[in-house]
């Protein structure tokens, strides 16, 4: 038992010396050589995971970061969006805005730009809301203009209620909406009314009156109520009522602003000479 | 009607349906029917003749006036009437059975399609031909009928708010 013990104690001598030896020879460690031979596919499968690993985290972090970003990006790009939505509706009110301004140069009253902000549609009556009310001059009985078709101004209402932020107001095709009108060629004057359709009447035209469809219909403003000469529609037939006797033609105009589509409208500063009873 | 019934069903849907209304106008570009006397109508078909009803059908009025000239005291006192009218003839009717409910809501139907022409009549100072007369009837039939489904509608949607 002793000599085997001796024989370990021995061998292990031997062995310290020998990796001596080959430590002092080629600088290295052999216990570190046998480790490292037997142990490098674990250290480099560690390291590898590892790298992976951290690649992985490294690469999701980034991503989060990015992901982020990108969030951030897309806000940006909504609000830059709904902003440049803004500003083409804006601008496509100015160059509303300033066609009408040009083109209504020759109506010398002030005008208040408006929009509709209901139309209630009903069958048996025309009426919409605009957003502009007493606080901006609005009176009952103003002219209510818009443009028609780019090239000119027509008549399509009448203030009849005023708030203080909101007005009512009547169109050409209401059943209580009457105008004084002149057929532009002829110079025929008569009584324009609605009759809840999309066309009017033109009424008490006189029996001699050589009025044709096309013919321009204008107010003649004896009215007091529209200025002269603003265009209202053209007209689309001419009949003689038996109503009146024979005394009297009738004619039926359609307005020239498409009234279901209006969204921009004009009040004329046009204080009413016969005050509303 | 409760006056808590009032407030948190009648008056929100009232609100909606308003809202519904001016919606569906401006989207379609057509006339929906009469969605507010609908309401008035399917509203009248569950709730008794009481303060909180007669002010309600009153605010209902007062919105479907809005779209007239002048008109909306007519409108409130209508519909004011159109509940009272209908607690009284339940005495007679049974308005449980949904055909007599049916025919009641036509009565009413129609009943609002003279009032409406009425009123356009009477603002009227235009004459009118045939082909005039002709688009005033289609008009009439197609709000009569729009209006008669949004009751069937709405009387369902109340109906089972009111039982939950």
């Amino acid at each position: 038992m002793k000599s085997k013990k001796s024989w370990i104690i021995l061998i292990a001598v031997l062995f310290v010396v020998l990796s001596g030896f080959w430590y002092g020879m080629g600088k290295k460690s052999p216990f570190s050589e046998v480790l490292g031979t037997l142990f490098s596919p674990l250290y480099k499968t560690g390291d590898t995971f590892g790298e992976r690993l951290r690649e992985f985290f490294s690469n999701y972090l980034a991503l989060v970061d990015l992901k982020k970003e990108n969030e951030r990006l897309k806000k940006e790009l909504l609000i830059l969006t709904s902003q440049l939505n803004y500003y083409k509706e804006r601008e496509g009110l100015y160059q509303k805005l300033e066609s009408f301004f040009k083109i209504s140069s020759k109506i010398r009253y002030p005008k208040v730009a408006a929009r509709i902000i209901y139309k209630p549609l009903d069958p048996y009556s025309g009426v919409v809301f605009i957003d502009k009310g007493s606080r901006e001059g609005i009176l009952p009985q103003m002219p209510v203009l818009a443009e028609a078709g780019g090239e000119a101004v027509a008549l399509v209402g009448q203030v009849v209620e005023v708030y203080p932020t909101w007005s009512k107001v009547i169109l050409l095709t209401d059943p209580s909406f009457a105008a004084d009108a002149r057929v532009e060629r002829t110079g025929d004057r008569g009584i324009l009314r609605g009759k809840a359709e999309k066309i009017c009447s033109l009424e008490y035209l006189p029996i001699y009156s050589r009025v044709k469809p096309g013919d321009v219909v204008v107010t003649s403003g004896f009215d007091e109520l529209f200025p002269p000469g603003i265009l209202i529609g053209k007209i689309v037939s001419v009949s003689r009522k038996e109503k009146f006797s024979g005394v009297f033609k009738t004619a039926e105009v359609e307005p020239l602003v498409d009234l279901y589509k209006l969204d921009l409208v004009f009040v004329l500063i046009k204080v009413p000479k016969i005050p509303l009873q | 009607m409760t006056w808590k019934e009032l407030f948190l069903i009648f008056l929100p849907v009232s609100l909606i349906t308003f809202f519904l209304k001016a919606f569906v106008s401006s989207f379609f570009l057509f006339y929906p029917g009469d969605i507010l006397f609908a309401l008035a109508i399917a509203t009248i078909s569950l709730v008794n003749f009481n303060l909180p009803s007669i002010l309600f059908l009153m605010f209902l009025g007062l919105l479907r006036g809005i779209d007239t000239i002048r008109l909306e005291p007519l409108w409130m006192f209508f519909f004011v009437v159109c509940l009272y009218s209908w607690g009284y003839t339940k005495r007679f009717f049974s308005f449980r059975e949904t055909k007599n409910r049916l025919y009641a809501w036509l009565g009413y139907c129609l009943i609002y399609g003279v009032l409406q022409l009425f009123i356009y009549f009477s603002f009227l100072e235009s004459s009118l031909g045939f082909r005039d007369y002709f688009i005033i009837f289609i008009k009439w039939a197609w709000l009569l009928f729009t209006t008669y489904l949004w009751i069937l509608l709405l009387y369902k949607v109340l109906k089972h708010v009111f039982q939950t």
